[in-house]
């Protein structure tokens, strides 16, 4: 399988494969030599002219599994021009929108962004494919970029969680966070930075006990 | 009509037996016409705290499947006319009854009753919604731990999916002193993470251990500090506004030696 470089990206080029099975052999024993080679970076898959079917797509997606580094970005036949690009071919999922407070024992599973007003309390869970927004305070466990997407960032008004996952990269909270901020992957780690670019009514900016005894609790809750 | 009250915690041990017969005592005794059911099926204990086990001849099991009626079960109190328990058995476990029995028998009840109030087992299972299913409104009560906290907000979370009205919630057993120097959770710290309203904060109190085995409810001693809280949550319970208790410390030198000379504060 070779691999060729052009304005568009990186591209395994595999073509001459009669059946499937043989394409995917080779392709794995590829990624398995090249991976280093590849290192951290994005691929298109010429397939030659075989047809593109759901189950060819499976075997190519688990085939990159075991490569988090390497990220499929489209699919191809060489003597056509259509691209099946995975990033066009997914239709925007709906960011799913939470007016409640999330509490212990509750879970939250979302292919898209999630975005949540009012609190993640501890023993609560959230799990997005995309972004996660916290209007409140998150004291939980949230998982963004799920399963493998390492762009995806974690936004909350008071970032105070027990642990958060963005991609396949892990980390455990220090039980701090006094201010808007939120959490990127940067270099192999989870960075946390200052969340500036927000503007937030007075009433969730300021500290709790200043807070305390506004109808904030309805206002979230109901 | 009156009122289902269910009281629950998720955390075994923060209160929910002592509460429920503190508020079913507080409340008979501004005149209404209380019921109480213990919902602990097969760890019953609010007979024992009320002092009323030696007159169990029929339990909520007993009710349920048709071997006895809901007045010859019901034991009516020692203390208050308007005041009844309805036990729960011993020798079965919580399956001996579904929700939608206990839904029924609790109908029944608040077509007789001012105020039902249901002592709920701890736990998220059968137990707990057999408790919960006939209630109109829950009030959770949680101890200033972070265990507690988390199970409170557990099964506000519960209460929540099943529309039921928002959850009151009661602070029980918290000791000033301890708050003091922050070697406990104070109360807004609680507020914060289960945002519902607070009901009440009742004080540790070593006289509900003496109550509590004398089967003799604290709200009715005028000497108990948590008998204080007690009475000022059955008023707030019928809507009055009644300014939260002051905690006093009383753990200083000289308020120890006040006390050991007779002075009441």
């Amino acid at each position: 399988m070779e691999i060729k470089g052009d304005r568009h990206g990186l591209r395994l080029v595999a073509t001459g494969f009669a059946t499937e099975e043989a394409l995917i052999a080779d392709l794995t024993a590829t990624l398995q030599a090249r991976h280093d080679f590849l290192g951290e970076t994005g691929v298109y898959l010429e397939v030659g002219s075989m047809a593109l079917t759901l189950s060819l797509f499976q075997q190519i997606a688990e085939a990159f599994a075991p490569f988090p580094a390497l990220t499929l970005k489209g699919v191809q036949q060489t003597d056509s021009s259509t691209v099946i690009s995975l990033e066009e071919k997914k239709p925007a999922p709906v960011p799913l929108i939470v007016r409640h407070t999330v509490r212990s024992g509750q879970q939250i599973m979302h292919q898209g962004d999630v975005i949540i007003v009012g609190d993640v309390n501890p023993g609560a869970t959230v799990i997005a494919s995309g972004d996660v927004m916290v209007f409140g305070w998150l004291r939980g466990t949230v998982y963004a970029g799920q399963p493998q997407e390492r762009t995806a960032g974690i936004f909350a008004l008071r970032l105070q969680p027990a642990q958060i996952k963005i991609g396949s990269t892990i980390a455990l909270g220090d039980g701090h966070g006094e201010r808007p901020e939120f959490a990127h992957v940067d270099g192999g780690a989870i960075v946390v930075q200052p969340w500036t670019d927000v503007k937030l009514p007075d009433i969730v900016t300021q500290e709790p006990k200043l807070r305390r005894g506004t109808e904030r609790t309805s206002r979230l809750i109901n | 009509m009156g009122e289902a009250i269910v009281i629950t915690s998720g955390k075994g041990g923060v209160g929910k037996t002592t509460t429920t017969a503190n508020l079913g005592a507080g409340l008979a005794k501004a005149g209404m016409k209380i019921a109480l059911i213990d919902a602990d099926i097969g760890l019953r204990n609010l007979d024992v705290v009320m002092g009323l086990e030696n007159r169990i001849v029929y339990d909520l099991v007993d009710v349920v499947e048709g071997f006895a009626k809901l007045k010859h079960a019901l034991i009516k109190d020692k203390r208050f006319e308007n005041l009844y328990l309805l036990p729960a058995a011993q020798t079965r476990d919580k399956t001996a009854v579904s929700p939608e029995q206990m839904r029924e028998l609790v109908g029944q009840m608040k077509e007789e009753f001012d105020y039902v109030l249901i002592d709920s087992p701890a736990g998220i299972e059968q137990g707990f919604k057999n408790a919960v299913a006939g209630a109109d409104k829950a009030i959770v009560v949680a101890t200033p731990e972070v265990s507690s906290v988390r199970d409170a907000d557990r099964i506000i979370g519960l209460l929540e999916a099943q529309e039921k009205h928002k959850p009151f919630l009661i602070i029980n057993r918290i000791r000033a002193s301890m708050v003091k120097k922050g070697d406990m959770m104070d109360i807004d710290d609680m507020i914060e993470i289960l945002a519902i309203e607070l009901l009440g904060v009742v004080p540790d109190d070593e006289f509900i251990v003496v109550s509590t085995n004398r089967g003799e409810p604290a709200v009715l001693n005028p000497q108990s500090k948590a008998g204080e809280a007690y009475r000022n949550i059955t008023r707030r319970l019928q809507g009055e506004n009644v300014p939260m208790m002051k905690l006093d410390d009383d753990s200083g030198f000289f308020n120890r030696l006040r006390k050991l000379m007779g002075f009441k504060s």
